[in-house]
Order: C-alpha cells, then structure tokens, then sequence
C-alpha cells in the first residue's frame, strides 16, 4: 500500500475533530491497515487486536482535535495511539497472567490464536523493514523488545544484560540512526 | 546547563517508544509541557519511529470497519448538539458514557414531572426490592440514580448542588446507546431527590447539562455530569 500523503492525513483529521463522519471514514481507510497491522504484529492474537484497533478508532474519533501539527506528522500521531494502546493492553494481560501463573497450570491457559500464524506469515512475505533492519544487532534489537514486545527500557536492560544507561543510549542512538537512513531514502 | 537529551533522565527516547513505566510517562509529559526543544526532539524521535510498522499492514475485516462507522455514527448523534460551550472533562465523560453503553433499544414515553407527590413516589422507588442504584461523583457531590425493578421509573438524587446563575437550571437526559438524547426533566431547586420523567428502561445513562430556565428539548450545551448505567 502506498504511503498516505501527510497532508491528506492531516487535513482529515482536522474535518474528523470538527466531527465530520466521512472524513473519518476516509482516515480510517487509509490508515487502519497500518495501524491495525502494528497492533496484531504487538498484541500476537488477532482477536484482540481487533478489540484494540476498535478503541484506537473510536478514540481517534473522540480526540482528533488533540493532534497538534507542530508536534508530529498526522501518521505519527496516529500510531502512537495505536501503539500506546496495544502496549498498554500487553502490560496489562502481562501483570493478570504473572497473577494467574501463581496458581494456574499453563495447560489450563487458552491456546495460541491459529490465524495468528497466518498473519504473521503474511507479514513476513510484506516485511520491506530495510531501515530498521539496518540498524543494525545492538540498536535493533534494544529497539524491538521495546516497541514490539512492550518491555520498558529498565526490562530491556534486564533482558538483555546490560546497564540501564546503556539500554536508553541504543533506544535513542537507534532511533538517531534510524532517523538518518530514512533522511537519506526521502 | 544540560542538553536537551539529558532532560528527564535521557528517557524522552524511551518515551518515544513507549518503553517508560506509567510514572516516567507522567514524569515526561509534564516535561513536555514546558520544554519547547524536548517537544522538537520528540517529533523527530516519533517520526523515526513509524518505520517500525513499514510493511505490516494487514486490513481489519470488514465488519469492524461498519462496527466501528456506526460505533461513531451514534456517538455523533449524541454529542456533536452539545458540544460547544461546557469544559471538555464533562464531554469526556459523556464520551465514555456513550462508549460503555450496553446494547439496549427502546423508545421513551416522556411524562411531564408531577411536583405534587415527588416525595411519597421517590421513597417508593427507593426503597422498593430490587431498585438498582448507580452513582457518580459531581463536584464536592455524589451523584445517584435510582432505578425501579420494573424499570418503567428512576429517581435522581442529587444533593448539594453546585449553585447556578441566575435563569439557569440543571436539566437531566436519559441517554441511550442508539444516540438518542431525551430529557428526563429539569431538577426542581431546593429538592435533593427527584422522580425522572420518562422510562429509563432504553437508557445507559443518565446526563445532566446547565441549560435556560425552564429547560429545552435538546441540550444546547455539553453535560457536566454523567452517570453511566454500569455496576
Ligand atoms: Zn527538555
């Protein structure tokens, strides 16, 4: 799918806060694969990805007049929602199953979503991720236990044996870098 | 003096990507408020950031896209006649009113408040078997609804009103997850509990806006209270 143009997005949420419903609809056809698809690839259960990329939408609906163009581009507004969102529902069904693991046996737990296997070979054959996968082993992967597996930068450190200071330092020198190589694609 | 990426223990990068627990989140925000050059690095940071989701598109299906249209669809009908004058915490109540309403339809009957016999007939619904109570803190109050067992009649109790200007009154609706807006009648003053006109049976909610004495028949403002229908 192409990149939506960020003016289109933006002027489409600023018609969506003055509550103008086509508007939405077309935001939502533009965007909700990508949003969606961030949400499966953080969530790994169909299921509820789709619970969650519906509250995004509803929220983006009810708090459209928040997006402030001086603070980002329309699309990054967006996936921030979309990412808090999912994280904060991982962290969440994270602290409930630490609780139920006290006392429950792992079989009597749900079994894995079977669609999920689907989508995530889906999003295999699609991956076009050369930016990121050019980050490069330390940055990257510092970078993806945070964004997709919802770990703070203290579990980053944890899981990965290093330093605090050291795992803030490859979340924002990742993130620089990655900056640069996509300064240097557009 | 510090550099901007030393502001807020080097975390802005983290907060970026979400990797801060929920008292660094707060701990930054408020930073972001008042530090121009952190806002600026963070639009660069969040800009990087939606290279992550490059190429993993998946379109949701197609019945999320007519639940959540029409999910919108309702919440419009409901709010977008008041939205304009009252403070946006109201209408953020509202929204999540709207938004936790049960499936219910209906359609109201509306009887005109019968002054004469509120205090035997709100006691009655009070106190009978079964009355479900819901409430909802107002300003230095709480808010209380009353629903009958049958559910054909609700009280509201609402002490300790904040007082209103001159030619204003508390006007209360019953809103229902259809997107229907209908009054349930004009507080009297002076009273603390009072019989809501109408059926609360289609409702999720119970919404109080300030409006003109002696009221209107749709809201002009947005409510400063909800109270949702919810356990
Ligand atoms: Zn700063």
């Amino acid at each position: 799918m192409p990149e939506p143009s960020t003016t289109d997005l933006a002027a489409l949420l600023q018609e969506t806060a003055a509550q103008d419903q086509d508007a939405f609809a077309q935001l939502y056809d533009l965007v909700s694969p990508r949003l969606h698809g961030l949400v499966i690839r953080v969530l790994r259960d169909v299921a509820q990805a789709e619970e969650v990329t519906q509250e995004v939408f509803l929220q983006v609906w009810r708090t459209a007049e928040n997006y402030d163009p001086e603070r980002g581009s329309a699309l990054s507004w967006l996936l921030t929602l979309a990412h808090r969102r999912a994280i904060d529902r991982v962290r969440s069904a994270q602290s409930q199953s630490d609780r139920d693991l006290a006392y429950e046996s792992r079989a009597d737990r749900p079994p894995p979503n079977p669609t999920m296997e689907e989508v995530e070979e889906k999003m295999a054959a699609q991956a076009v991720r050369s930016a990121v996968t050019d980050l490069g082993p330390p940055h990257q992967e510092a970078l993806e236990l945070a964004y997709f597996d919802g770990l703070t930068h203290r579990e980053v450190a944890d899981r990965l044996g290093i330093p605090l200071g050291t795992a803030k330092t490859r979340i924002r020198d990742g993130l620089r870098k990655l900056r640069e190589q996509m300064g240097g694609l557009g | 003096m510090k550099t901007p990426e030393e502001h807020v223990d080097g975390l802005l990068a983290a907060y970026a990507v979400d990797a801060v627990d929920d008292a660094e989140r707060v701990q930054v925000e408020s930073h972001l408020t008042e530090c121009a050059a952190c806002r600026e690095e963070l639009a660069l940071y969040s800009e990087s950031v939606t290279e992550f989701s490059v190429g993993l598109d998946v379109a949701p299906p197609q019945h999320l896209r007519a639940q959540i249209l029409e999910s919108v669809a309702q919440e419009a009908a409901v709010v977008s006649p008041l939205a304009t004058r009252r403070r946006r915490r109201a209408q953020q109540w509202l929204w999540g009113v709207a938004a936790a309403g049960v499936l219910a339809v209906g359609s109201w009957g509306i009887a005109d408040v019968l002054n004469g016999e509120q205090t035997s007939v709100t006691d009655d619904i009070i106190q009978a078997d079964g009355t479900t109570k819901y409430s909802a803190d107002f300003e230095q109050t709480t808010l209380t609804v009353y629903v009958s067992p049958t559910a054909d009649q609700a009280v509201l109790e609402a002490p300790d009103m904040p007082a209103l200007a001159d030619g204003e009154v508390y006007q209360v609706w019953f809103v229902t997850p259809k997107g229907t807006v209908v009054s349930a009648g004009v507080m009297p003053e002076g009273e603390d509990q009072f019989v809501l006109d109408g059926d609360p049976s289609a409702a999720t909610a119970v919404a109080l806006t300030v409006e003109p004495d002696p009221g209107v028949e749709q809201p002009t403002t947005d409510p400063v209270a909800a109270i949702p229908f919810e356990a």
